[in-house]
C-alpha cells in the first residue's frame, strides 16, 4: 500500500472511530447487563418462582384467563398474549384500545396451570429498563435508534479501516507482538492492534447485527404493508367484526396449520400485527434455530378458521436471527460469559484508541509509520 | 533481530484463522444444542484465549513453540 493510500485509510480509521467512540462506549457498558437479562431479571425478582401444582389438576382455558384479566380492567381491551418460552406462564397485555401505544399498556403475567396472577415486572422503571432504553433508543424513540444505527455504520467503517491500517504496522512484527520494553504508548498501540485484530470478526458481527436491529421498526412497518397486507386482502371489504371469538379455538387452528410448532404470541384483532378481523397467532419451532423464528397464522376471529399462514420474508427472518447474534443469549451461560469478556475487550480497544489519539505527537503519520518500522527492526 | 517485510498472507493468516473459528462458533451456537453449545463457546472464545495467552506471557506466542510467523 502506498503512503497516500495508507494516509487515507488512517484518516478514515481515526475520524470514524473518534465520532462513534463515545456512543460505542455507552453501548458496550449498557449492553453488558443486557447479556445477562434473564439472570438479572431472576435476581431482581422480576420472574418470581412458580407455585408447585398437584399433578392432574385441570388447567383453566386461555379464554377464562383473559376474561378474568379483563374483569380486573373493565375499560381495557386485550392487545397481545405472550407465552413464556421456558415456563408455563403467559402475559396478557391490555390497553385502552387494541391500537393503544405500547407505553400505555398493562401487563398481567398468569400461571397457565392454575390461572393464578403473578406479580407483573416493573413497567418502564428499574435498572434493566434504563439499560435497555439507553442501549436501544438513548431515550429518544425511533430517532435515537436510527442514530445509533448510523453510529454502528461508522463503527463498521472503523473496523474495516482498522484492519487495513493494521497491515503496515505489522509488516515487520510477528503476530501478537506487544513491545513491553518500549514506551507506554507503543505498548498500548500493540495492545490496541492485538485486541482489535483478534476480535475483528466478533466486532463485525456485533456491529452488523446491531445496525440491522436498529431497523426493526421500519422492517415491521414494511412487513405489515407487504406480507400481512397480502394475507388479509380477502377481508379488505368485510363488515366490521361484531364479537371476538375464542382465542383457544384460534390457537388450535394455528397449531393444526403449523404441525410441530407452538404459539409464542397471539395478536388480537385490531392490533398493529393483526387485522381488524383476525387473531394473528405467531408460531415458533422447537429446534434451536426455528425457536428464534416466527410464523404468522391468521385465524378468522369470528369463525375460528385458519385463513392463511406463511413463513416470514427472508429479511424479517434475518432480523430475528440477528437479535441473539447481537446479545449472545442463545448458547447458555458459558457463551454469555464469553460475550461479556469480549465486550470488555471492546471497551479496552475503545479506551486504548482514545489514549493513543490523546497522546499523539505532532508529526505526520508517514514519519510515525517509518519510526515504528525502525523500532521493530531495532527491538 | 533482523525483521523482514511480510506479505499480507503472513500478516493476516492468524487473524483470518481466528476470525473463521469465531464465526464458526457463532453460527454453531445458533443451530446447535447441548454439546455443540460447548464447542461453540470454545470457538467464540478463541480470540480471548489468544489475547490472554499473549498478554499474560512474558514472551510472544511465537516463542512458546507456535509458528505464528
Amino acid at each position: 500500500m502506498g503512503q497516500r493510500a495508507f494516509r487515507r485509510w488512517y484518516l478514515v480509521h481515526k475520524w470514524t472511530s473518534l465520532v462513534c467512540t463515545a456512543f460505542l462506549f455507552m453501548l458496550c457498558v449498557t449492553g453488558l447487563p443486557l447479556i445477562f437479562h434473564a439472570e438479572l431479571d431472576q435476581t431482581l425478582g422480576h420472574t418470581p418462582p412458580l407455585a408447585t401444582v398437584a399433578p392432574g389438576m385441570p388447567r383453566p382455558t386461555l379464554d377464562a384467563i383473559v376474561a378474568r384479566v379483563l374483569a380486573n380492567r373493565p375499560n381495557e381491551e386485550v392487545q397481545f398474549v405472550e407465552f413464556d418460552a421456558d415456563r408455563p406462564v403467559a402475559t396478557i397485555i391490555t390497553g385502552s384500545s387494541a391500537s393503544a401505544p405500547e407505553s400505555e399498556a398493562h401487563l398481567q403475567p398468569v400461571d397457565l396451570r392454575t390461572g393464578r396472577f403473578i406479580a407483573p415486572p416493573p413497567r418502564r422503571a428499574g435498572f434493566m429498563f434504563w439499560m435497555e432504553e439507553a442501549h436501544k433508543r438513548m431515550f429518544l424513540g425511533l430517532g435515537g435508534t436510527l442514530f445509533l444505527g448510523a453510529m454502528g455504520l461508522l463503527f463498521l467503517a472503523a473496523i474495516v479501516s482498522g484492519i487495513v491500517v493494521y497491515a503496515p504496522f505489522m509488516r515487520k512484527l510477528p503476530f501478537g507482538t506487544v513491545r513491553r520494553s518500549r514506551s507506554m504508548r507503543l505498548r498500548w498501540l500493540d495492545l490496541h492492534n492485538l485486541f482489535g485484530i483478534t476480535t475483528a470478526a466478533w466486532l463485525t458481527v456485533i456491529g452488523l447485527t446491531g445496525v440491522f436491529n436498529t431497523l426493526d421498526q421500519p422492517l415491521a412497518d414494511w412487513w405489515r404493508s407487504t406480507q400481512l397486507s397480502a394475507m388479509t386482502a380477502p377481508y379488505r371489504d368485510a363488515p366490521p367484526l361484531r364479537r371476538v371469538g375464542s382465542v383457544d379455538i384460534a390457537i388450535e387452528a394455528a397449531r393444526r396449520g403449523s404441525p410441530g410448532m407452538k404459539p409464542l404470541i397471539v395478536a388480537w384483532p385490531g392490533t398493529f400485527f393483526s387485522s381488524p378481523h383476525h387473531f394473528n397467532v405467531f408460531m415458533t419451532g422447537d429446534t434451536p434455530l426455528t425457536s428464534k423464528l416466527l410464523r404468522p397464522s391468521l385465524v378468522d376471529a369470528a369463525t375460528g378458521q385458519l385463513t392463511d399462514t406463511r413463513d416470514m420474508p427472508l429479511l424479517i427472518r434475518a432480523l430475528f436471527l440477528s437479535r441473539p447474534l447481537h446479545f449472545g443469549d442463545y448458547g447458555g451461560l458459558g457463551l454469555k460469559i464469553v460475550w461479556a469478556l469480549l465486550d470488555l475487550v471492546a471497551i479496552v480497544i475503545l479506551g486504548s484508541g482514545i489514549y493513543l489519539w490523546l497522546g499523539r505527537k505532532p508529526v505526520p503519520i508517514e514519519i510515525r509509520q517509518a519510526a515504528l518500522a525502525t523500532e521493530a527492526v531495532s527491538r | 533481530m533482523k525483521a523482514q517485510s511480510r506479505t499480507a498472507w503472513i500478516i493476516f493468516r492468524w487473524p483470518l484463522l481466528l476470525g473463521g473459528l469465531n464465526i464458526a462458533g457463532l453460527l454453531l451456537g445458533l443451530v446447535g444444542n447441548g454439546m455443540t453449545d460447548v464447542i461453540a463457546c470454545l470457538l467464540v472464545s478463541s480470540p480471548l484465549l489468544v489475547v490472554a495467552g499473549r498478554y499474560a506471557g512474558k514472551r510472544g506466542i511465537a516463542d512458546i513453540g507456535i509458528p505464528l510467523s
